[in-house]
């Protein structure tokens, strides 16, 4: 991990699938969208991770006609969602220890 | 394909096909998905109120397909053999891939030996044989060459496809003439020993035969490195990629 602030690019990925089936600017706009400006990720930067999902079997891609334009749009399988929700405990138990952290620094002083 | 209404981003996807490290046909798919996904961003651009040209300004920022994505994309869709070659030494990494060309050679020369003694074979073509191993051998492992690289390591880089291909039928044309050439040479001698009364018409279709097999032979190799080429070359086709002559 580079920064132990920022959550890897493949549980974004996963987080944003995780609310439903997207194409990759999709993906992006929405990581944005819903961090507030947080986290930002170009497309292009997701395609190695959504491929990676791919390969992996923990998403499905498929091609789709949306609004007469034809899309990539990713899914999570259930394998997908198990890995998701495996990141997300991961991530709470992470956040939660931080937490006990930053409150035994606050009682200290 | 370009998605329909989508904005002319051509240039950049020429450009971005050329210098993607993945193989066909998932570069094209990829393609597609980066016209799919730039038209969607242009679009979503254009609802903000930009114009056309900060718009596609706007796009290609947050495509941002920088090198290290690249090189990400590129590991991903690596063929588990081209894993397998990066992971050793660049010295034995050639010895690897020469040997693995060399496998249609290998099998055929095996043939031979099986089915007809190579050394009677050589004995009985005479000197034109020579020629013919040596461009044939030549032939057969250049095109192998290639269908191993395309194939098997599917490296699909615009330097893998560009291809000197006035050599490769030099040397199949070589092969043939030499073996055409080993055989009439042969036959001639047949001839000047009949007609001069040294050899009896049984000895002289002995001769004729075994001259016949410089031609045969040269005509095999030639066959399988054509064949070898023109499979690889379809095949790379098929997948999307486009072989082109070395400048």
């Amino acid at each position: 991990m580079t920064d132990p602030r920022t959550p890897g690019a493949r549980f974004l990925a996963l987080l944003a699938l995780g609310d439903g089936p997207k194409h990759g600017y999709e993906i992006a706009a929405h990581i944005e969208a819903r961090s507030g400006g947080v986290f930002t990720l170009s497309f292009g930067a997701l395609y190695p991770v959504l491929h990676r999902l791919e390969a992996d079997g923990l998403a499905r891609a498929s091609w789709r006609d949306e609004a007469g334009k034809r899309r990539k749009v990713y899914a999570l399988t259930a394998a997908g969602k198990a890995a998701l929700a495996d990141e997300r405990a991961g991530f709470d138990r992470h956040v939660a220890a931080i937490a006990r952290l930053a409150g035994a620094k606050g009682g200290a002083r | 394909m370009r998605p329909a209404g989508s904005p002319p981003f051509d240039d950049v996807l020429r450009r971005l096909e050329a210098e993607l490290d993945v193989p066909y046909p998932q570069r094209r798919e990829l393609l597609d998905e980066i016209a799919a996904d730039l038209a969607a961003a242009f679009a979503a651009a254009r609802d903000r109120g930009l114009g056309e040209a900060p718009a596609r300004a706007a796009a290609l920022a947050a495509l941002g397909l920088d090198d290290a994505a690249r090189a990400a994309l590129a590991d991903v869709h690596r063929a588990p053999v081209a894993r397998l070659l990066a992971a050793l030494p660049p010295r034995v990494r050639a010895v690897a891939e020469a040997t693995a060309s060399a496998i249609p050679l290998f099998v055929l020369t095996l043939y031979l030996l099986l089915e007809v003694p190579m050394m009677d074979l050589i004995r009985e073509g005479g000197w034109g044989m020579y020629p013919v191993l040596v461009f044939g051998g030549l032939a057969v492992i250049g095109a192998a060459r290639r269908a191993f690289r395309w194939l098997i390591v599917r490296d699909h880089s615009v330097d893998s496809l560009a291809v000197d291909g006035a050599v490769g039928l030099q040397l199949v044309l070589l092969t043939f003439f030499a073996g055409v050439l080993g055989t009439g040479t042969g036959c001639y001698k047949v001839l000047a020993l009949w007609s001069e009364g040294q050899i009896d018409g049984a000895v002289a279709i002995i001769g004729f035969k075994e001259s016949l097999t410089v031609v045969l032979l040269a005509g095999v190799l030639s066959v399988l490195a054509l064949l070898i080429d023109t499979t690889a070359r379809a095949v790379v086709h098929r997948a999307g990629a486009r072989v082109t002559p070395r400048p």
